[in-house]
């Protein structure tokens, strides 16, 4: 075998050779170590110079050649390459220099042996000019000569890549270019491709002659290259805090958008999805708590600022990284609207390679995460109603007639669910046993991802298009809605000259969400009674039915259509042997949403003659937004080396203009239903439109100085103007500044580098602005309305009225965000055991909020001030190992890893100075629930009497008495009455009981591969957040109200005089709604729900044929691969059937079972 | 050199033009733009008509029985500083006030401009009104506070001496410079002369009726007021432009005024109503029968009979529902569910839900004619009285007799043109005196008491539903009356009732299950009144008036004068410690 074999990898710097081109060929940078081959091979001048320059000293006494190698690359940057089973490195030698050449060295320790060195640049290659093999002669006669190039997954050619015929000793190494050649290759060879840190590579030689390849890495992260603000960095080189994602992360996870899939993968990026429905936006959030009058992370696609909707519209498979700039050091580059971080959007580039078609399909199959379970038999569920409205209803009232006769039968299966009301005859009277929630839903939802990307380049234009296609069905068995989302995607690079290249970056997306206009809500399959039916003895829907699946099959549908047009065009020129590079960018966002919606009346009987109308308007409604965004850029970027100073400028300007209005129409009596358009009706005309526009003008630098890799400074500023505040307040300068210690690069390290094998403290301060308020939040306007007094004027209507402005604040400017980041990123174990740490410490001051509360004679809102300040602390913690070993001969890669996060936000000032529990107060902590102490229920009448008086929190007192069942109040203060809190210095009978906000995010993910097959799981949680049920059917049943149904852990669970020792209070109707009293509602510890959940979001499984048998159809890649999502949950939440994420009521979350498939050619 | 370059273009763009980072608005208006005209006024003043609204139940008062609201929860003692809601609508005295320090800026007719100057008055008053007979004190604002102004936002309660005073000025303001409407469903002079009448009576009688409560911090004397409600009554009667409408129905003229049967823009009895529509803006008023509103005995019983003598004691203690309507007042049936009545929507006469309402239920104000009112909760666009000149006749001869001034010719061009349209005997001087009715309205210091009694009785029928009596039994200091169980129809002990009137049993209603005949139909709907979900009893075990559980279970005091007013919420006084509780709320 001739094999190339490197003895260690060490991280090394070579910032000052990359040249003066950082930013041209700033997708250089996108690679791992291995892009040390191409440089040292393209600039050979300097090399030589690296040589001379560097002295070394080494003193070691009976030690192998093995170790002084490891010494030389430990001191210096060298590192040497050598045949394995040639070079002796095992010798014992003894050496002794003092600031001598490595040359020198070389030169002692293989004195008398055969061995020679070549330097070049950095690399040093040692042969044992006595031990080279023989080339194996030809032997069989149709041979030929094989050729190609090698390159990385980005593009970089890979030098030093031992490629040999398999099974042959036919084999050599490629070239500084990447290239090889082997002559006497039979077609029925296959050739072998392998380099350290690289996925070994199977090509069938067949009828080519000309093969390029290329590889993978097999173990990451060894020298990640992360993107930046305006600008790529090493990861040993960063010294902000930066989280970042690549696709391989994001690939294969069958979502409809992407932040589905980045749920969890960033610790302290903290998402939620609120709801199931396929055109949900999620809310992202980076380090938690930021302002109170806002804390949306900058989202910034491809260079430009966007808004989330126009994230989850992208293509999840065009996505190349997606970075999280989480400290003020990383995000104060996009200057005041970054103060609560930056989400960096990374799409795939167009590819150096030649020609490449990917296309991935997939097909899942989705059903709601939780089912309620219903009591369905009529006697029990009649008998829990008529309890739980004690006092308001009888059976009669509920029912109809006062009759259990009828309702046991019905529940025994002898008489119908529906027949006439025998004390009525006009009307019928229901006992049925309907889930509607069952009813509603198919047995699962259909999904559907497509996506087809071309990528390549000719002699000077490099380009990638994709196109996708999507389709989510929803869950739903009648009326169901329909997403579609298209997305197209092409980019050009093309050099003009030799330093000139423009290049353009365009997408076009739509979507079309289609769903019944009166889509029943999900609550209301929730709380219909189950003893409703769905249809008459006569085929016609009862109220209900009409209610629920009439309206949503007859009733209309809304038709959304989102379409936007994304336009990116700049040019780079590059100067000064590309020391200079300077890039122009214009973007031009155009979008537009459509809405068209027509109701339907849909009718329903209640009697067997009585015909009703439901929504018995025909109306038909016609809205459109229109958004549009100019942005401009222009930076230029300046590196420069010498000796190990290394420095980097970057200086930019950038503008921004966003415009959006929205229109929207409204007209009733609709001459058809089948054409629902406004200019066919004859109502009344309802017009209105709204339109909002802002704009801000930037300047930025950022200065990045290291020595030697060793210690990394970078300092940032940005200075910022924008339209949302008046005029003298409108521009704030934010700078900020990090640094980092490489401390593995020192000497002195050298004797750990066998355990750790990286190891960088940083440190980052920032002070960055935030603006987030209305657009003119600053200007008195007087808004316009319509009254609802129908009133002669013009003409005698509902007349537009103007209403009094409120009052605006003074002075209104930005809020400053401060934010002091300390962390760490290491390795251990050649890197196989990685992670970083941070901590942080965010402080915002100045809040705009109301400067405190004024009476209530005010008679409107308190003006906004720049008056509290709020402080976030949290940190966050990423470790991840990775390793691979043989296992039946192949090799078995897996990976581990974890990431875990917190955050807790305090006020720190607030103008309350009596702590009025009302409001915030200086110490509040952001989340607190003050509740009551509750041990238990109440057991007799004379424990009720006993007690402190509850008579505040009686529900409707006099209908219902308190009786033993209810609630116990704790009287903490033993002044014989339960009583709120008003002030913290006076609180009652409260006390803190927990906190509502989301901590210690999780997340955790395991994947391996071997043989082809690929395995990966993925777990996300929250490990401790508390919740206390609101008012609804979800937690409280049937104490919401009797209207609602009777669920099974309610009815199990609920204290009656049998079953005293229930969770749940008696069952007693509005004691959990707000109307009165609301005694279930006043927070407690009984009740307080421990809302923590842990996710199996995904499994999957693939399996990839091996290359050698889809060469042969000249595929590079064909994978199946079946994955399951939000398969298994656990929650702390008592009451079964509530899902942790989702709000009751709303379109419940799924989970899913995809299939799919993945193919390269 | 490139770095300077670009620095130099930077320079540039910020030194020079600012207009793109200027930004305005493009679809409000700046304050500095608006006032300009008698149309900008107009336009503003549209939305004080949004604080007008027509009441179209009693709920809460002695004239329902079942829902009485937050009177239960008060009387039970769970009303509490720290949880009680509310105090003031300073969101509609600030757009008020807002508007009456700009209007003056607008060019055009001088009567025009203080014609839309007077609607912000009498906004400004209506609104302050409603916080006057809640509070009794509350700080009066006669013009926008800003967020500055410590000494306004701190200040204390204001007396009521001061507000009411205050109230009337706007008031009187408004008569001044309001005008003839050529629609009744805009503010004229008349409805203004209305409300300061309405204002003044109630006044004028509360601080006759709470004479010497502390904290009533007055020091006009109740005929300051009486004699104002008199003269704006006056005002109003001597228009000539109103009268009592009759088209000579008295089974119909009555009711129609409430239910869609005449057109009440040209209606002479109408001052001001408000315009419903058909989609557009509508109400609940089909809910009046059942729904949570039964009406009391004690209503029923106040009815007449035709020939204006009262009905004893002793006849309504043993009438069952089939004959109440006998020969009564023809308000009482268009007021008043009745066997046999026919719900517009419905094709068999409505049977009431007896359990619920106690069996008596209200009618006035149902649409008359089925049309879309019946096509949701609230649906029914039947226009509604908001002013009209009953109201004003009542004022006058109520005002008058407290005043102790009331004549025959006053009760015959007041009083008796109500009873005339419905064809009931008249009213004369001296009569005799009804000792229920007596019982109800205690404490009367009038020597014109006998009238009076009259007089209040016939407010209570021809205002009946109308919102008039919660406020009438506040100023009278009736609050003693909600801790007497309310009762409902009687139910003889055979425990047999037709509602329907059709000759029919439709509840068969007792104590015991075993006392039901074998033979009842099917259709029969049985209330057991010991059974658990019973909501009602029988006065005498197995007969008697029907009489509320609830009620049994804990009636609760009426604490006087402490609930005639609400206290401000806790955390109003930590906010403005200036605030303090009155009348034992602390």
């Amino acid at each position: 075998m001739f094999n190339l074999y490197k003895y260690k990898l060490m991280e090394k710097k070579w910032f000052n050779d990359e040249g003066p081109s950082r930013s041209l060929f700033k997708w250089l940078r996108v690679m791992r170590l291995t892009v040390l081959f191409l440089l040292t091979a393209l600039i050979h001048v300097s090399a030589s110079v690296y040589s001379q320059q560097t002295k070394l000293s080494i003193s070691l006494r009976n030690a192998s050649v093995k170790e002084v190698l490891t010494q030389i690359e430990n001191q210096s940057e060298f590192f040497f390459l050598y045949k394995n089973e040639n070079v002796d490195v095992n010798r014992i030698v003894n050496v002794s220099i003092k600031d001598k050449s490595v040359e020198d060295l070389l030169d002692q320790i293989f004195k008398g042996t055969t061995v020679s060195y070549e330097v070049v640049n950095r690399q040093i290659v040692l042969v044992d000019n006595g031990k080279s093999s023989p080339v194996a002669p030809p032997s069989q006669p149709q041979q030929k000569p094989i050729s190609g190039k090698v390159t990385d997954s980005s593009g970089v050619t890979l030098p030093g890549v031992s490629v040999s015929v398999k099974g042959t000793t036919n084999g050599c190494i490629t070239d500084s270019d990447g290239n090889y050649s082997l002559s006497n290759v039979p077609g029925t060879g296959i050739l072998q491709f392998s380099f350290v840190g690289m996925k070994t590579q199977e090509v069938l030689v067949a009828n080519r002659t000309k093969i390029n390849v290329t590889l993978s890495p097999s173990i990451e992260n060894i020298d990640e290259v992360v993107v930046v603000g305006y600008g790529t960095q090493k990861k040993s080189n960063l010294t902000g805090a930066v989280q970042q994602v690549t696709s391989k992360e994001l690939e294969n996870r069958t979502v409809i958008n992407v932040g589905q899939a980045l749920q969890g993968l960033i610790p302290n990026l903290n998402i939620s999805i609120p709801n199931g429905r396929a055109n949900t936006t999620p809310n992202m959030n980076i380090r938690g708590m930021g302002s109170l009058s806002g804390n949306e992370p900058l989202i910034v696609i491809d260079g430009v600022p966007s808004t989330m909707t126009e994230f989850m519209a992208i293509n999840p498979n065009d996505i190349e990284n997606v970075s999280a700039l989480m400290d003020a050091s990383s995000a104060s580059i996009y200057g005041a609207r970054a103060a609560f971080g930056v989400i960096l959007v990374t799409t795939k580039k167009a590819s150096t390679n030649e020609m490449q078609v990917t296309f991935n399909s997939n097909v899942s199959f989705r059903r709601p995460t939780v089912l309620p379970d219903y009591i369905l038999d009529q006697n029990i569920v009649m008998k829990a109603k008529v309890d739980a409205s004690g006092g308001w209803y009888n059976l009669k009232d509920i029912f109809g007639i006062s009759d259990w006769d009828y309702l046991d039968q019905v529940t025994k299966g002898e008489a119908p669910q529906i027949k006439v009301n025998p004390e009525d005859p006009t009307k019928w009277i229901t006992a049925g046993r309907t889930n509607w929630y069952k009813e509603a839903m198919r047995d699962f939802g259909v999904t559907q991802n497509h996506n087809v990307a071309v990528s390549g380049s000719s002699s000077k234009t490099r380009y990638y298009l994709s196109g996708a296609y999507s389709r989510q069905e929803g869950v739903f068995k009648y009326g169901n809605d329909i997403f579609d989302k298209y997305n197209f995607r092409g980019k050009t690079d093309f050099d003009v000259t030799k330093w000139l290249t423009i290049s353009d970056n365009v997408s076009y997306n739509n979507d079309y969400f289609d769903e019944p206009s009166h889509g029943f809500s999900i609550y209301s399959l929730l709380n219909t009674p189950t003893l409703d039916v769905i249809k008459n003895p006569d085929g016609s829907w009862t109220k209900s039915g009409a209610t629920i699946f009439g309206s949503t099959i007859e009733g209309g549908r809304i038709y959304t259509r989102n379409s936007r047009f994304w336009g990116s065009f700049s040019a780079n020129a590059n100067f000064f042997d590309k020391m200079l590079s300077i890039t122009a960018k214009a973007t031009f966002l155009r979008g537009n949403k459509e809405l068209k919606n027509i109701w339907i009346p849909v009718q329903y009987k209640t009697g067997p003659n009585v015909i009703e109308t439901l929504n018995p308007i025909l109306d038909a409604q016609r809205d459109a937004c229109s958004d549009r965004q100019n942005v401009f850029d222009l930076y230029a970027d300046f590196t420069k080396s010498f000796n190990q100073h290394n420095f980097h400028v970057l200086v930019g300007y950038n503008q921004e203009y966003r415009y959006s209005d929205w229109f929207a129409s409204n007209r009733n009596g609709l001459i058809t239903s089948s054409v629902p358009s406004i200019s066919l009706a004859t109502g009344d005309k309802i017009v209105n439109e709204s339109a909002t526009d802002w704009a801000t003008r930037s300047g930025f630098f950022r200065l990045n100085y290291d020595f030697n890799g060793k210690y990394l400074f970078e300092v940032n500023g940005r200075y910022d103007g924008t339209s949302r505040f008046p005029k003298k307040d409108r521009f704030v300068f934010v700078p900020s500044m990090s640094m980092g210690w490489n401390i593995t690069k020192e000497n002195f390290f050298a004797q750990f580098s066998n355990v750790v094998s990286s190891l960088k403290p940083r440190f980052s301060y920032g002070v960055l602005g935030n603006q987030d308020v209305d657009a003119y939040a600053y200007l008195a306007t007087m808004g316009a309305g319509t009254t609802s007094s129908i009133l002669p004027g013009d003409k005698t209507e509902q007349q537009t009225t103007i209403y009094a402005p409120g009052i605006v604040g003074n002075s209104l400017t930005w809020e400053k965000v401060k934010t002091t980041n300390v962390g760490v990123d290491f390795g251990f174990l050649r890197n196989r055991l990685s992670g970083t740490f941070d901590y942080y410490n965010r402080a915002v001051l100045d809040m705009l909020t109301k400067s405190k509360t004024l009476p209530s004679v005010l008679g409107t809102s308190e003006p906004l001030a720049n008056a509290a300040n709020l402080v976030t602390k949290g940190w966050e913690l990423s470790l991840t190992w990775k390793d691979n070993f043989k296992l039946l001969n192949s090799d078995f890669n897996y990976s581990v890893s974890g990431n875990l996060s917190d955050s807790r936000a305090w006020i720190t000032k607030y103008d309350n100075p009596d702590g009025r529990l009302s409001d915030y107060y200086a110490g509040y902590e952001v989340g607190t629930i003050w509740g009551y102490q509750v041990n238990g229920l109440f057991q007799t009448q004379e424990e009720l009497a006993n007690h402190a008086n509850q008579s505040q929190f009686w529900t409707y007192p006099g209908k219902v008495t308190p009786g033993p069942g209810d609630i116990k109040f704790e009287d903490l203060n033993g002044d014989g009455q339960i009583r709120a809190a008003n002030t913290i210095y006076d609180m009652q009978d409260q006390k803190k009981i927990g906190n509502s906000r989301a901590r210690y995010n999780v997340g955790f993910r395991a994947a391996f591969d071997w043989k082809g097959f690929d395995f990966s799981m993925f777990i996300q949680g929250v490990l401790k957040q508390d919740w206390y049920p609101s008012a609804g059917y979800d937690f409280w049943g049937l104490n919401y109200g009797p209207w609602g149904n009777l669920q099974r852990y309610q009815y199990e669970n609920s204290w009656t005089p049998e079953h005293t020792d229930a969770y749940l209070p008696r069952i007693k109707g509005y004691a959990a709604s707000t109307w009165s009293g609301a005694e279930m509602l006043q927070a407690n510890t009984r009740y307080l729900q421990n809302n923590a959940y842990l996710r199996l979001r995904n499994i999957s499984l693939g399996y990839s044929l091996p290359a050698v048998l889809i060469q042969k159809v000249k595929l590079s890649q064909l994978r199946f691969f079946a994955s399951g999502d939000n398969l298994l949950t656990w929650t702390g939440i008592k009451v079964p059937n509530i899902d942790p994420e989702t709000s009751f009521g709303d379109y419940p979350l799924q989970k899913m079972i995809s299939l799919g498939i993945n193919v390269k050619f | 050199m490139k770095k300077i370059y670009s620095i130099f273009i930077l320079a540039i763009l910020f030194a020079c033009n600012d207009d793109f980072l200027q930004r305005f608005p493009q679809t409000s208006i700046a304050q500095e733009n608006f006032f300009k005209s008698t149309t900008d006024l107009r336009t503003y003043s549209y939305q004080f008509y949004d604080y007008l609204g027509a009441s179209y139940m009693d709920r809460p008062s002695d004239n329902t029985t079942v829902e009485k609201g937050g009177i239960q929860s008060l009387m039970l003692g769970s009303v509490t500083a720290d949880n009680a809601g509310g105090w003031g609508s300073w969101g509609t005295v600030r757009a008020i006030n807002f508007f009456l320090d700009n209007y003056k800026k607008a060019q055009g007719d001088a009567g025009e401009i203080k014609k839309y100057g007077a609607m912000g008055h009498f906004a400004r008053a209506k609104c302050y009104t409603g916080m006057v007979q809640t509070y009794s004190d509350v700080p009066w604002y006669s013009h926008v506070v800003k967020d500055d102004d410590t000494e306004m936002l701190f200040k204390p309660r204001d007396t009521r001496e001061l507000v009411v005073d205050s109230i009337i000025a706007d008031l009187e303001f408004a008569t001044a410079n309001l005008t003839n409407e050529s629609s009744k469903a805009l503010l004229s002079k008349w409805a203004a002369y209305t409300e300061l009448s309405r204002f003044c009576l109630y006044e004028g009688t509360y601080r006759k009726y709470h004479s010497g409560e502390t904290d009533l911090h007055v020091v006009k004397s109740a005929d300051y007021f009486l004699n104002k409600a008199v003269s704006a009554a006056e005002a109003v009667m001597k228009s000539g432009n109103f009268a009592i409408s009759s088209k000579g129905n008295p089974g119909e003229d009555y009711g129609d005024l409430f239910n869609g049967g005449t057109e009440l823009n040209s209606n002479p009895e109408i001052i001001m109503y408000i315009d419903y529509e058909d989609d557009k803006r509508e109400h609940g008023s089909r809910l009046v029968l059942d729904f949570e509103n039964g009406i009391s005995r004690t209503m029923a019983d106040s009815y007449l009979y035709m020939n204006g003598s009262f009905v004893p004691k002793s006849v309504t203690d043993v009438t069952p529902l089939e004959q109440v309507f006998e020969n009564r007042d023809p308000r009482m049936k268009q007021s008043l569910y009745f066997p046999g009545y026919i719900l517009p929507s419905d094709p068999i006469p409505y049977k009431i839900s007896i359990n619920k309402t106690g069996g008596y239920g209200q009618i006035k104000f149902i649409p008359k004619v089925k049309a879309k009112h019946w096509e949701g909760f609230y649906s029914c666009y039947t226009d509604l009285p908001l002013y009209r000149y009953a109201e004003v006749l009542l004022n006058y001869a109520e005002a008058k007799a407290e005043l102790g001034q009331l004549s025959q010719t006053d009760l015959d061009k007041t009083i008796n043109l109500l009873r005339d349209r419905v064809g009931v005997g008249h009213l004369f001087m001296n009569p005799p005196i009804d000792p229920v009715n007596e019982a109800i309205n205690k404490g009367i210091t009038s020597k014109q008491k006998a009238e009076l009694l009259e007089i209040r009785r016939e407010r209570r029928v021809e205002l009946f539903a109308e919102g008039f009596r919660y406020d009438d039994m506040m100023r009278w200091k009736l609050g003693k009356i909600f801790e007497q169980p309310q009762q409902g129809i009687y139910v003889p002990s055979s425990g047999m009732v037709d509602v329907t009137g059709d000759g029919e049993v439709d509840y068969f209603i007792s104590d015991s299950e075993s006392k039901k005949p074998a033979d009842l139909p099917d259709n029969v709907s049985v209330l057991i009144t010991t059974s658990d979900d019973s909501p009602v009893y029988l006065e005498n075990g197995n007969y008697g008036h029907i009489m509320f559980k609830f009620e049994q279970r804990g009636i609760g005091t009426f604490i006087e004068p402490k609930y005639y007013y609400r206290p401000i919420p806790t955390s109003q006084m930590l906010l403005n410690t200036n605030l303090k509780q009155i009348f034992g709320w602390n």
